[in-house]
Protein backbone atom coordinates (compact mmCIF):
# COMPACT_ATOMS: atom_id res chain seq x y z
CA UNK A 1 0.00 0.00 0.00
CA UNK A 2 1.52 3.06 -1.25
CA UNK A 3 0.90 6.43 1.45
CA UNK A 4 -0.33 8.19 -1.76
CA UNK A 5 -3.43 10.30 -2.37
CA UNK A 6 -5.15 11.47 -4.95
CA UNK A 7 -3.71 14.78 -3.70
CA UNK A 8 -0.14 13.82 -3.26
CA UNK A 9 0.77 11.10 -6.07
CA UNK A 10 2.91 12.40 -8.09
CA UNK A 11 2.44 12.49 -11.77
CA UNK A 12 4.50 9.89 -13.78
CA UNK A 13 5.28 9.25 -17.39
CA UNK A 14 6.02 6.54 -19.40
CA UNK A 15 6.79 6.48 -23.42
CA UNK A 16 5.26 4.17 -26.01
CA UNK A 17 5.55 4.57 -29.52
CA UNK A 18 7.21 7.87 -29.45
CA UNK A 19 4.38 9.11 -26.94
CA UNK A 20 4.69 10.13 -23.59
CA UNK A 21 1.77 9.82 -21.60
CA UNK A 22 0.91 11.13 -18.23
CA UNK A 23 -0.20 9.31 -15.40
CA UNK A 24 -0.43 9.06 -11.56
CA UNK A 25 -0.90 5.61 -9.76
CA UNK A 26 -1.56 4.99 -6.34
CA UNK A 27 -3.50 2.87 -3.71
CA UNK A 28 -3.69 -0.68 -2.75
CA UNK A 29 -0.75 -2.22 -4.90
CA UNK A 30 -0.88 -6.03 -5.54
CA UNK A 31 -4.57 -5.36 -6.99
CA UNK A 32 -6.53 -5.61 -10.27
CA UNK A 33 -5.63 -1.56 -11.23
CA UNK A 34 -8.50 0.84 -11.99
CA UNK A 35 -7.62 2.70 -15.05
CA UNK A 36 -9.53 5.86 -14.98
CA UNK A 37 -10.46 7.52 -18.23
CA UNK A 38 -11.99 10.92 -17.66
CA UNK A 39 -15.10 13.01 -19.52
CA UNK A 40 -14.61 15.82 -22.42
CA UNK A 41 -12.37 18.08 -22.49
CA UNK A 42 -10.65 16.85 -18.75
CA UNK A 43 -7.65 15.91 -17.38
CA UNK A 44 -6.72 13.83 -14.21
CA UNK A 45 -7.51 16.74 -12.48
CA UNK A 46 -11.14 16.22 -13.19
CA UNK A 47 -11.87 13.05 -11.11
CA UNK A 48 -13.56 13.59 -7.81
CA UNK A 49 -11.17 13.00 -5.01
CA UNK A 50 -13.35 11.59 -2.55
CA UNK A 51 -14.30 8.59 -5.80
CA UNK A 52 -10.68 7.65 -6.75
CA UNK A 53 -8.94 7.97 -2.49
CA UNK A 54 -11.89 6.05 -1.82
CA UNK A 55 -11.43 3.29 -4.54
CA UNK A 56 -8.04 3.67 -3.78
CA UNK A 57 -8.49 2.11 -0.39
CA UNK A 58 -9.25 -1.61 -2.25
CA UNK A 59 -7.82 -1.24 -5.44
CA UNK A 60 -4.66 0.19 -7.39
CA UNK A 61 -5.81 4.07 -9.14
CA UNK A 62 -4.33 4.80 -12.14
CA UNK A 63 -5.52 8.36 -13.67
CA UNK A 64 -4.27 8.75 -17.03
CA UNK A 65 -4.02 11.57 -19.66
CA UNK A 66 -5.01 10.30 -23.48
CA UNK A 67 -2.56 11.16 -26.47
CA UNK A 68 -2.71 15.12 -26.27
CA UNK A 69 -4.72 15.62 -23.23
CA UNK A 70 -2.88 17.39 -20.21
CA UNK A 71 0.29 16.79 -19.80
CA UNK A 72 0.26 14.02 -22.19
CA UNK A 73 2.36 14.24 -25.32
CA UNK A 74 1.11 13.31 -29.36
CA UNK A 75 -2.17 14.33 -30.67
CA UNK A 76 -5.27 13.73 -29.44
CA UNK A 77 -7.36 11.36 -32.18
CA UNK A 78 -10.99 12.25 -33.38
CA UNK A 79 -12.09 9.28 -32.65
CA UNK A 80 -13.04 6.62 -29.48
CA UNK A 81 -11.68 3.47 -30.99
CA UNK A 82 -7.81 5.53 -31.97
CA UNK A 83 -8.24 6.58 -28.42
CA UNK A 84 -8.59 3.20 -27.12
CA UNK A 85 -5.41 2.51 -28.93
CA UNK A 86 -3.32 4.51 -26.88
CA UNK A 87 -4.96 3.26 -23.51
CA UNK A 88 -4.04 -0.30 -24.92
CA UNK A 89 0.11 1.17 -25.95
CA UNK A 90 -0.15 2.95 -22.44
CA UNK A 91 -1.40 -0.55 -20.37
CA UNK A 92 0.69 -2.94 -22.42
CA UNK A 93 4.12 -0.27 -21.56
CA UNK A 94 2.89 -0.34 -18.10
CA UNK A 95 3.15 -4.34 -18.28
CA UNK A 96 -0.63 -4.35 -17.29
CA UNK A 97 -2.31 -7.64 -17.53
CA UNK A 98 -5.52 -6.60 -16.67
CA UNK A 99 -7.50 -3.50 -15.67
CA UNK A 100 -10.76 -2.67 -14.08
CA UNK A 101 -12.20 0.83 -16.25
CA UNK A 102 -14.05 3.56 -14.36
CA UNK A 103 -14.97 5.31 -17.61
CA UNK A 104 -16.40 8.72 -16.94
CA UNK A 105 -18.59 9.91 -20.59
CA UNK A 106 -16.18 9.77 -23.17
CA UNK A 107 -14.08 7.51 -20.99
CA UNK A 108 -16.97 5.31 -20.50
CA UNK A 109 -17.46 5.23 -24.54
CA UNK A 110 -13.48 4.45 -24.96
CA UNK A 111 -13.92 1.53 -21.96
CA UNK A 112 -16.36 -0.18 -23.75
CA UNK A 113 -14.78 -0.18 -26.71
CA UNK A 114 -11.25 -1.32 -25.12
CA UNK A 115 -13.58 -3.97 -23.79
CA UNK A 116 -14.88 -5.02 -27.70
CA UNK A 117 -11.38 -5.12 -28.48
CA UNK A 118 -9.32 -6.12 -26.01
CA UNK A 119 -11.80 -8.54 -23.89
CA UNK A 120 -8.60 -9.84 -21.67
CA UNK A 121 -7.29 -6.58 -20.72
CA UNK A 122 -10.50 -5.53 -19.03
CA UNK A 123 -11.87 -6.90 -16.20
CA UNK A 124 -14.51 -5.23 -15.38
CA UNK A 125 -16.32 -2.14 -16.41
CA UNK A 126 -17.84 0.94 -14.39
CA UNK A 127 -19.62 3.18 -17.17
CA UNK A 128 -20.19 6.57 -15.46
CA UNK A 129 -22.63 9.13 -17.35
CA UNK A 130 -21.97 7.35 -20.77
CA UNK A 131 -23.84 5.57 -23.27
CA UNK A 132 -23.82 3.02 -25.88
CA UNK A 133 -22.44 3.82 -29.80
CA UNK A 134 -25.44 5.29 -31.81
CA UNK A 135 -27.60 6.22 -29.10
CA UNK A 136 -30.30 8.33 -28.00
CA UNK A 137 -29.46 11.93 -28.84
CA UNK A 138 -25.55 11.91 -28.48
CA UNK A 139 -25.17 14.79 -31.08
CA UNK A 140 -23.16 16.66 -28.72
CA UNK A 141 -23.40 20.20 -29.62
CA UNK A 142 -20.19 22.57 -29.62
CA UNK A 143 -19.87 24.38 -26.25
CA UNK A 144 -21.17 28.06 -26.72
CA UNK A 145 -18.63 31.02 -26.54
CA UNK A 146 -20.69 31.54 -23.21
CA UNK A 147 -19.63 27.89 -21.71
CA UNK A 148 -16.14 27.80 -22.76
CA UNK A 149 -15.68 31.44 -21.26
CA UNK A 150 -17.36 30.41 -17.82
CA UNK A 151 -16.07 26.86 -17.16
CA UNK A 152 -17.20 27.11 -13.81
CA UNK A 153 -20.73 27.80 -14.49
CA UNK A 154 -20.93 25.54 -17.29
CA UNK A 155 -19.87 22.68 -14.90
CA UNK A 156 -22.43 23.53 -12.29
CA UNK A 157 -25.05 23.93 -14.98
CA UNK A 158 -23.82 20.14 -17.26
CA UNK A 159 -23.03 18.15 -13.95
CA UNK A 160 -25.52 18.70 -11.58
CA UNK A 161 -29.33 19.66 -11.42
CA UNK A 162 -31.10 23.28 -11.28
CA UNK A 163 -32.12 22.24 -7.47
CA UNK A 164 -30.65 23.77 -4.61
CA UNK A 165 -29.72 20.20 -3.31
CA UNK A 166 -27.99 19.00 -6.67
CA UNK A 167 -25.62 22.68 -7.24
CA UNK A 168 -24.97 22.53 -3.67
CA UNK A 169 -23.08 18.87 -4.56
CA UNK A 170 -21.54 20.84 -7.45
CA UNK A 171 -20.39 23.64 -5.94
CA UNK A 172 -18.79 20.74 -2.87
CA UNK A 173 -17.29 18.75 -5.55
CA UNK A 174 -15.70 21.95 -7.52
CA UNK A 175 -13.87 22.44 -4.09
CA UNK A 176 -13.11 18.88 -3.71
CA UNK A 177 -11.23 18.97 -7.21
CA UNK A 178 -9.24 22.01 -6.52
CA UNK A 179 -7.58 20.08 -3.11
CA UNK A 180 -5.24 18.85 -5.13
CA UNK A 181 -2.80 21.67 -4.60
CA UNK A 182 0.81 20.80 -5.85
CA UNK A 183 1.15 19.43 -9.37
CA UNK A 184 -1.27 19.87 -11.06
CA UNK A 185 -2.06 18.58 -14.40
CA UNK A 186 -1.74 21.18 -17.82
CA UNK A 187 -4.90 22.52 -19.23
CA UNK A 188 -6.81 20.33 -22.48
CA UNK A 189 -5.87 22.15 -25.46
CA UNK A 190 -8.53 23.93 -27.83
CA UNK A 191 -7.19 21.20 -30.64
CA UNK A 192 -7.60 18.40 -27.84
CA UNK A 193 -11.19 19.83 -27.19
CA UNK A 194 -11.93 19.98 -30.49
CA UNK A 195 -10.52 16.25 -31.48
CA UNK A 196 -12.67 14.89 -28.30
CA UNK A 197 -16.12 16.33 -29.80
CA UNK A 198 -15.26 15.16 -33.10
CA UNK A 199 -15.09 11.20 -31.19
CA UNK A 200 -17.96 11.85 -29.28
CA UNK A 201 -20.19 13.06 -32.04
CA UNK A 202 -18.93 10.00 -34.18
CA UNK A 203 -19.36 7.70 -31.21
CA UNK A 204 -23.35 9.00 -31.12
CA UNK A 205 -23.94 8.30 -34.85
CA UNK A 206 -26.91 6.09 -35.54
CA UNK A 207 -25.28 2.94 -37.74
CA UNK A 208 -27.80 2.19 -40.59
CA UNK A 209 -27.81 -1.75 -39.54
CA UNK A 210 -27.31 -3.32 -36.00
CA UNK A 211 -28.11 -0.76 -34.21
CA UNK A 212 -26.18 -2.07 -30.04
CA UNK A 213 -25.61 -5.26 -31.92
CA UNK A 214 -22.01 -5.16 -30.59
CA UNK A 215 -23.24 -4.77 -27.19
CA UNK A 216 -24.21 -8.57 -26.81
CA UNK A 217 -20.73 -8.94 -27.04
CA UNK A 218 -19.09 -7.06 -24.14
CA UNK A 219 -19.72 -9.81 -21.80
CA UNK A 220 -17.46 -8.12 -19.13
CA UNK A 221 -19.59 -7.27 -15.45
CA UNK A 222 -20.05 -4.05 -15.74
CA UNK A 223 -22.31 -1.49 -13.42
CA UNK A 224 -23.84 1.49 -15.11
CA UNK A 225 -24.17 4.75 -13.14
CA UNK A 226 -26.09 7.27 -14.28
CA UNK A 227 -28.24 10.81 -13.26
CA UNK A 228 -31.96 10.92 -14.20
CA UNK A 229 -31.58 14.20 -15.09
CA UNK A 230 -28.46 13.74 -17.33
CA UNK A 231 -28.31 16.33 -19.94
CA UNK A 232 -25.35 15.60 -21.59
CA UNK A 233 -25.84 11.67 -22.24
CA UNK A 234 -30.01 11.25 -21.48
CA UNK A 235 -30.68 8.63 -19.08
CA UNK A 236 -32.58 6.35 -21.50
CA UNK A 237 -28.75 5.60 -22.66
CA UNK A 238 -28.29 3.52 -19.15
CA UNK A 239 -31.26 2.07 -19.59
CA UNK A 240 -29.98 0.86 -22.95
CA UNK A 241 -27.07 -0.30 -21.77
CA UNK A 242 -28.18 -2.01 -18.89
CA UNK A 243 -31.08 -4.15 -20.94
CA UNK A 244 -28.17 -4.91 -24.25
CA UNK A 245 -25.29 -5.51 -21.66
CA UNK A 246 -24.82 -9.07 -20.60
CA UNK A 247 -24.05 -8.74 -17.31
CA UNK A 248 -24.70 -4.87 -16.09
CA UNK A 249 -26.03 -3.56 -13.15
CA UNK A 250 -27.77 -0.71 -13.48
CA UNK A 251 -27.95 2.42 -10.43
CA UNK A 252 -29.91 5.84 -11.54
CA UNK A 253 -29.63 8.59 -9.28
CA UNK A 254 -32.89 10.74 -8.68
CA UNK A 255 -32.62 15.24 -8.87
CA UNK A 256 -28.87 14.25 -10.80
CA UNK A 257 -26.81 15.08 -13.70
CA UNK A 258 -23.67 14.38 -15.97
CA UNK A 259 -22.10 14.27 -12.76
CA UNK A 260 -24.23 11.71 -10.54
CA UNK A 261 -21.03 9.74 -9.10
CA UNK A 262 -20.27 12.80 -7.36
CA UNK A 263 -23.26 13.62 -6.23
CA UNK A 264 -23.64 10.05 -4.63
CA UNK A 265 -20.08 9.50 -4.29
CA UNK A 266 -20.98 7.73 -0.93
CA UNK A 267 -24.12 5.07 -2.44
CA UNK A 268 -21.83 4.83 -5.19
CA UNK A 269 -18.62 3.48 -3.50
CA UNK A 270 -20.58 1.21 -1.81
CA UNK A 271 -21.90 -0.28 -4.75
CA UNK A 272 -18.77 0.11 -6.10
CA UNK A 273 -16.77 -1.78 -4.10
CA UNK A 274 -19.17 -4.59 -3.96
CA UNK A 275 -19.44 -4.90 -7.84
CA UNK A 276 -15.24 -4.80 -7.87
CA UNK A 277 -15.62 -7.81 -4.99
CA UNK A 278 -18.19 -9.37 -6.64
CA UNK B 1 -31.92 -10.49 19.27
CA UNK B 2 -32.83 -13.88 16.90
CA UNK B 3 -34.31 -12.08 13.68
CA UNK B 4 -33.60 -16.09 12.18
CA UNK B 5 -36.12 -17.32 14.95
CA UNK B 6 -38.43 -13.92 14.66
CA UNK B 7 -38.55 -14.95 10.94
CA UNK B 8 -39.02 -18.04 11.03
CA UNK B 9 -41.55 -18.04 14.33
CA UNK B 10 -43.30 -14.79 14.48
CA UNK B 11 -47.02 -16.21 14.92
CA UNK B 12 -49.25 -15.09 12.66
CA UNK B 13 -51.84 -12.40 13.99
CA UNK B 14 -54.67 -11.03 12.78
CA UNK B 15 -56.44 -7.82 12.73
CA UNK B 16 -59.77 -6.68 11.99
CA UNK B 17 -60.24 -4.16 9.55
CA UNK B 18 -63.98 -3.73 10.61
CA UNK B 19 -65.87 -6.82 8.87
CA UNK B 20 -62.94 -8.39 8.14
CA UNK B 21 -59.58 -9.95 9.27
CA UNK B 22 -56.36 -9.60 7.98
CA UNK B 23 -53.26 -12.08 8.64
CA UNK B 24 -50.07 -10.60 9.77
CA UNK B 25 -46.68 -10.98 11.02
CA UNK B 26 -45.00 -8.67 13.11
CA UNK B 27 -41.06 -9.12 14.18
CA UNK B 28 -38.19 -6.87 14.44
CA UNK B 29 -36.09 -4.26 16.44
CA UNK B 30 -38.94 -1.84 17.78
CA UNK B 31 -38.18 1.91 17.43
CA UNK B 32 -38.19 3.25 13.72
CA UNK B 33 -40.94 2.85 11.59
CA UNK B 34 -42.05 -0.17 10.92
CA UNK B 35 -42.02 -1.64 7.02
CA UNK B 36 -45.12 -3.04 5.63
CA UNK B 37 -44.89 -5.22 3.25
CA UNK B 38 -47.27 -6.39 0.30
CA UNK B 39 -47.44 -9.17 -1.74
CA UNK B 40 -47.16 -10.10 -5.46
CA UNK B 41 -49.67 -12.30 -7.49
CA UNK B 42 -51.23 -15.04 -6.24
CA UNK B 43 -48.63 -14.86 -3.74
CA UNK B 44 -48.78 -14.99 0.38
CA UNK B 45 -46.57 -14.39 3.43
CA UNK B 46 -45.06 -17.50 2.70
CA UNK B 47 -43.19 -15.91 -0.13
CA UNK B 48 -41.49 -13.60 1.50
CA UNK B 49 -37.60 -14.06 1.06
CA UNK B 50 -36.22 -14.17 4.85
CA UNK B 51 -32.84 -12.67 3.69
CA UNK B 52 -34.46 -9.20 3.22
CA UNK B 53 -36.67 -9.59 6.08
CA UNK B 54 -34.31 -10.73 8.90
CA UNK B 55 -31.92 -7.92 7.39
CA UNK B 56 -34.38 -5.63 8.03
CA UNK B 57 -35.62 -6.61 11.18
CA UNK B 58 -32.14 -5.89 12.82
CA UNK B 59 -32.77 -2.06 12.17
CA UNK B 60 -37.01 -1.94 12.03
CA UNK B 61 -40.13 -3.53 12.93
CA UNK B 62 -41.47 -5.84 9.75
CA UNK B 63 -45.20 -6.54 9.01
CA UNK B 64 -45.92 -9.03 6.45
CA UNK B 65 -49.87 -8.69 5.79
CA UNK B 66 -52.04 -11.20 3.51
CA UNK B 67 -54.26 -8.95 1.40
CA UNK B 68 -58.49 -9.70 2.23
CA UNK B 69 -59.03 -13.36 0.20
CA UNK B 70 -54.97 -14.39 0.59
CA UNK B 71 -53.79 -16.89 2.93
CA UNK B 72 -55.99 -16.53 6.28
CA UNK B 73 -56.84 -13.38 5.77
CA UNK B 74 -60.89 -13.08 5.48
CA UNK B 75 -63.15 -12.56 2.76
CA UNK B 76 -62.95 -12.47 -1.18
CA UNK B 77 -59.85 -11.15 -2.71
CA UNK B 78 -60.86 -7.43 -4.20
CA UNK B 79 -60.59 -6.09 -7.89
CA UNK B 80 -59.08 -3.20 -7.68
CA UNK B 81 -56.11 -1.28 -6.51
CA UNK B 82 -58.16 1.13 -4.82
CA UNK B 83 -59.93 -0.97 -3.00
CA UNK B 84 -57.25 -3.07 -2.22
CA UNK B 85 -55.17 -0.18 -0.93
CA UNK B 86 -58.43 0.79 1.23
CA UNK B 87 -57.76 -2.37 3.36
CA UNK B 88 -54.77 -1.89 3.96
CA UNK B 89 -54.80 2.10 5.13
CA UNK B 90 -57.48 1.07 7.44
CA UNK B 91 -55.16 -1.86 8.79
CA UNK B 92 -52.27 0.84 9.45
CA UNK B 93 -54.58 2.53 10.99
CA UNK B 94 -56.19 -0.08 13.48
CA UNK B 95 -52.58 -1.26 14.28
CA UNK B 96 -52.06 2.41 15.25
CA UNK B 97 -49.60 3.09 13.25
CA UNK B 98 -48.82 6.75 12.85
CA UNK B 99 -45.63 6.12 9.76
CA UNK B 100 -44.78 3.73 7.80
CA UNK B 101 -42.59 2.27 5.42
CA UNK B 102 -43.56 0.39 2.31
CA UNK B 103 -41.60 -2.51 0.58
CA UNK B 104 -43.57 -3.70 -2.28
CA UNK B 105 -43.57 -6.30 -4.48
CA UNK B 106 -45.27 -6.59 -8.15
CA UNK B 107 -49.10 -6.39 -7.88
CA UNK B 108 -48.15 -4.90 -4.49
CA UNK B 109 -46.10 -2.47 -5.79
CA UNK B 110 -48.98 -1.03 -7.77
CA UNK B 111 -51.29 -0.90 -4.50
CA UNK B 112 -48.28 0.57 -2.64
CA UNK B 113 -48.38 3.22 -4.94
CA UNK B 114 -52.53 3.57 -4.56
CA UNK B 115 -51.74 3.48 -1.03
CA UNK B 116 -49.61 6.65 -1.04
CA UNK B 117 -51.62 8.76 -3.50
CA UNK B 118 -54.58 7.82 -1.30
CA UNK B 119 -52.88 8.21 2.22
CA UNK B 120 -49.98 9.84 1.95
CA UNK B 121 -49.33 11.09 5.34
CA UNK B 122 -48.53 7.80 6.58
CA UNK B 123 -45.81 7.05 4.38
CA UNK B 124 -42.76 7.64 5.14
CA UNK B 125 -40.36 5.65 2.26
CA UNK B 126 -41.17 3.77 -0.28
CA UNK B 127 -39.18 0.63 -1.60
CA UNK B 128 -41.40 -1.12 -4.95
CA UNK B 129 -39.84 -4.01 -7.13
CA UNK B 130 -40.79 -5.50 -10.08
CA UNK B 131 -43.55 -3.00 -10.23
CA UNK B 132 -45.06 -0.17 -12.88
CA UNK B 133 -47.18 3.06 -13.45
CA UNK B 134 -50.91 2.67 -14.01
CA UNK B 135 -50.99 2.98 -17.77
CA UNK B 136 -47.89 2.02 -17.93
CA UNK B 137 -46.31 0.13 -21.38
CA UNK B 138 -47.92 -3.44 -21.77
CA UNK B 139 -48.91 -3.75 -18.27
CA UNK B 140 -53.04 -4.06 -19.63
CA UNK B 141 -52.56 -7.56 -19.84
CA UNK B 142 -49.74 -10.49 -19.35
CA UNK B 143 -47.96 -11.43 -22.24
CA UNK B 144 -48.53 -14.89 -23.96
CA UNK B 145 -45.54 -15.62 -22.64
CA UNK B 146 -47.04 -15.70 -19.09
CA UNK B 147 -50.46 -16.72 -19.71
CA UNK B 148 -48.26 -19.93 -21.09
CA UNK B 149 -46.79 -20.60 -17.69
CA UNK B 150 -49.88 -19.32 -15.50
CA UNK B 151 -52.01 -22.22 -17.38
CA UNK B 152 -48.96 -24.67 -18.17
CA UNK B 153 -50.91 -27.99 -17.65
CA UNK B 154 -49.53 -30.80 -14.72
CA UNK B 155 -47.24 -28.12 -13.60
CA UNK B 156 -46.56 -27.28 -9.51
CA UNK B 157 -46.63 -23.42 -8.41
CA UNK B 158 -43.16 -23.39 -7.71
CA UNK B 159 -42.21 -24.44 -10.69
CA UNK B 160 -44.44 -21.89 -12.58
CA UNK B 161 -43.01 -19.04 -9.91
CA UNK B 162 -39.67 -20.04 -10.71
CA UNK B 163 -40.20 -19.58 -14.70
CA UNK B 164 -42.10 -15.98 -14.21
CA UNK B 165 -39.75 -14.79 -11.70
CA UNK B 166 -36.36 -15.19 -12.92
CA UNK B 167 -34.81 -15.43 -16.31
CA UNK B 168 -34.19 -18.35 -18.46
CA UNK B 169 -30.23 -18.28 -17.48
CA UNK B 170 -28.83 -21.39 -15.91
CA UNK B 171 -27.42 -19.59 -12.99
CA UNK B 172 -31.07 -17.34 -12.72
CA UNK B 173 -32.68 -20.69 -12.28
CA UNK B 174 -30.43 -22.04 -9.53
CA UNK B 175 -31.11 -18.62 -7.85
CA UNK B 176 -35.04 -19.27 -8.06
CA UNK B 177 -34.39 -22.95 -6.81
CA UNK B 178 -32.72 -21.61 -3.57
CA UNK B 179 -34.92 -19.06 -3.10
CA UNK B 180 -37.72 -21.32 -2.95
CA UNK B 181 -36.13 -23.33 -0.43
CA UNK B 182 -35.44 -20.24 1.93
CA UNK B 183 -38.98 -19.51 1.34
CA UNK B 184 -40.17 -22.76 2.65
CA UNK B 185 -37.50 -22.96 5.46
CA UNK B 186 -40.03 -21.96 7.57
CA UNK B 187 -42.42 -24.29 9.22
CA UNK B 188 -44.79 -23.16 11.86
CA UNK B 189 -48.37 -21.58 10.30
CA UNK B 190 -47.89 -21.80 6.61
CA UNK B 191 -50.75 -19.88 5.12
CA UNK B 192 -52.71 -21.66 2.35
CA UNK B 193 -51.73 -21.12 -1.04
CA UNK B 194 -53.84 -18.89 -2.72
CA UNK B 195 -57.27 -20.44 -5.26
CA UNK B 196 -58.28 -19.21 -8.27
CA UNK B 197 -60.49 -16.49 -7.19
CA UNK B 198 -57.38 -14.42 -5.85
CA UNK B 199 -55.94 -14.97 -9.31
CA UNK B 200 -59.12 -13.65 -11.43
CA UNK B 201 -59.82 -10.76 -8.88
CA UNK B 202 -55.90 -10.21 -9.14
CA UNK B 203 -56.16 -10.03 -12.88
CA UNK B 204 -58.89 -7.88 -13.03
CA UNK B 205 -57.45 -5.32 -10.82
CA UNK B 206 -54.16 -5.63 -13.16
CA UNK B 207 -56.11 -4.75 -15.92
CA UNK B 208 -57.60 -1.72 -14.50
CA UNK B 209 -54.48 -0.35 -13.46
CA UNK B 210 -52.94 -1.45 -17.03
CA UNK B 211 -55.41 1.05 -18.62
CA UNK B 212 -53.60 4.03 -20.23
CA UNK B 213 -55.37 7.19 -19.31
CA UNK B 214 -56.56 9.42 -22.20
CA UNK B 215 -54.51 12.70 -20.98
CA UNK B 216 -51.73 12.96 -18.34
CA UNK B 217 -50.71 9.22 -18.55
CA UNK B 218 -48.14 9.11 -15.21
CA UNK B 219 -49.26 12.42 -13.93
CA UNK B 220 -50.31 10.80 -10.51
CA UNK B 221 -46.15 9.72 -10.17
CA UNK B 222 -45.64 13.79 -9.57
CA UNK B 223 -47.77 13.31 -6.87
CA UNK B 224 -45.13 10.86 -4.92
CA UNK B 225 -43.24 12.87 -3.13
CA UNK B 226 -41.96 10.35 -1.00
CA UNK B 227 -38.29 9.02 -1.59
CA UNK B 228 -38.33 6.14 -3.73
CA UNK B 229 -36.27 3.03 -4.29
CA UNK B 230 -37.34 1.17 -8.04
CA UNK B 231 -35.56 -2.09 -8.36
CA UNK B 232 -36.15 -4.64 -11.20
CA UNK B 233 -34.36 -7.31 -13.01
CA UNK B 234 -33.29 -6.35 -16.65
CA UNK B 235 -35.39 -9.17 -18.38
CA UNK B 236 -39.17 -9.00 -16.39
CA UNK B 237 -41.40 -10.80 -18.02
CA UNK B 238 -44.55 -10.11 -16.17
CA UNK B 239 -44.04 -5.97 -15.63
CA UNK B 240 -41.87 -5.35 -18.07
CA UNK B 241 -38.71 -3.69 -17.10
CA UNK B 242 -39.04 -0.61 -18.99
CA UNK B 243 -41.72 0.16 -16.66
CA UNK B 244 -39.21 0.34 -13.51
CA UNK B 245 -37.80 3.03 -15.96
CA UNK B 246 -40.97 5.22 -16.52
CA UNK B 247 -41.49 4.87 -12.76
CA UNK B 248 -37.66 6.80 -11.88
CA UNK B 249 -38.50 8.95 -14.41
CA UNK B 250 -41.50 10.00 -13.35
CA UNK B 251 -41.46 9.88 -9.73
CA UNK B 252 -40.28 13.56 -8.41
CA UNK B 253 -37.51 11.58 -5.77
CA UNK B 254 -36.53 7.83 -7.19
CA UNK B 255 -33.67 5.68 -7.27
CA UNK B 256 -33.32 3.14 -9.69
CA UNK B 257 -31.29 0.05 -9.65
CA UNK B 258 -31.39 -2.93 -12.72
CA UNK B 259 -29.79 -5.92 -11.74
CA UNK B 260 -28.11 -8.76 -15.12
CA UNK B 261 -29.52 -12.02 -15.72
CA UNK B 262 -32.77 -11.67 -14.24
CA UNK B 263 -36.38 -11.04 -14.27
CA UNK B 264 -39.53 -10.39 -12.06
CA UNK B 265 -37.66 -11.61 -8.60
CA UNK B 266 -34.35 -10.00 -9.07
CA UNK B 267 -34.38 -9.13 -5.64
CA UNK B 268 -34.41 -12.52 -5.09
CA UNK B 269 -31.70 -13.78 -7.46
CA UNK B 270 -29.43 -11.11 -5.51
CA UNK B 271 -30.40 -11.40 -1.94
CA UNK B 272 -28.02 -10.18 0.20
CA UNK B 273 -27.07 -7.26 -2.06
CA UNK B 274 -30.56 -5.95 -2.17
CA UNK B 275 -31.34 -6.79 1.03
CA UNK B 276 -28.25 -4.54 2.65
CA UNK B 277 -29.56 -1.24 -0.39
CA UNK B 278 -32.83 -1.74 1.07
CA UNK B 279 -31.75 -1.30 4.43
CA UNK B 280 -29.36 1.63 3.73
CA UNK B 281 -32.37 2.81 2.07
CA UNK B 282 -34.72 3.10 4.59
CA UNK B 283 -31.75 3.84 7.62
CA UNK B 284 -30.76 6.72 5.84
CA UNK B 285 -31.18 10.07 7.09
Amino acid sequence: MSNYTHETVPTQFVEANGIRYAYRRFGKTGTIPLLFLGYFNSNMDGWDPDVTNGLAAGHEVILFDNAGVGASGGKTPDTVAEMTKHCVAFCRTLGLKQVHVVGFSLGGMIGQQLALEHSQLVGRLILLGTGPRGGEDMTFTELSPEEQADPVAFLLAAFFSPSHASQAAGGVYLKRIESRKNDRDLPVSRDSAVAQLAAIREWGTIPDTGRYATLKTITHPTLIVHGNKDIVVTPINAFILAEHLPDAQLIMYPDANHAAYSQYAENFLENARLFLNG
Amino acid sequence: MSNVNLSETAPTQFQDIGGVRLAYRHFGKEGAPPVVCFQHFTGTMNNFDPIHTIRLAQDRPVILVDYRGVGRSGGEMLDSMPAIAADLIAFVKALGLKEIDLFAFSIGGMIAQQFVLDAPGLVRRILLVGTGPSGGEGMQHFSREVMDIVNRPNSTIQGRTVDLFFSKSPTSYAAGKAWLERIAARKLDREPETGPQVAEAQLVALAKWGVIPATDRYGDLKKIKQRTLVVNGKDDIMVPTINSYILQQHLPDARLILYPDSGHGSHFQFPEQFAEEAARFFGAA
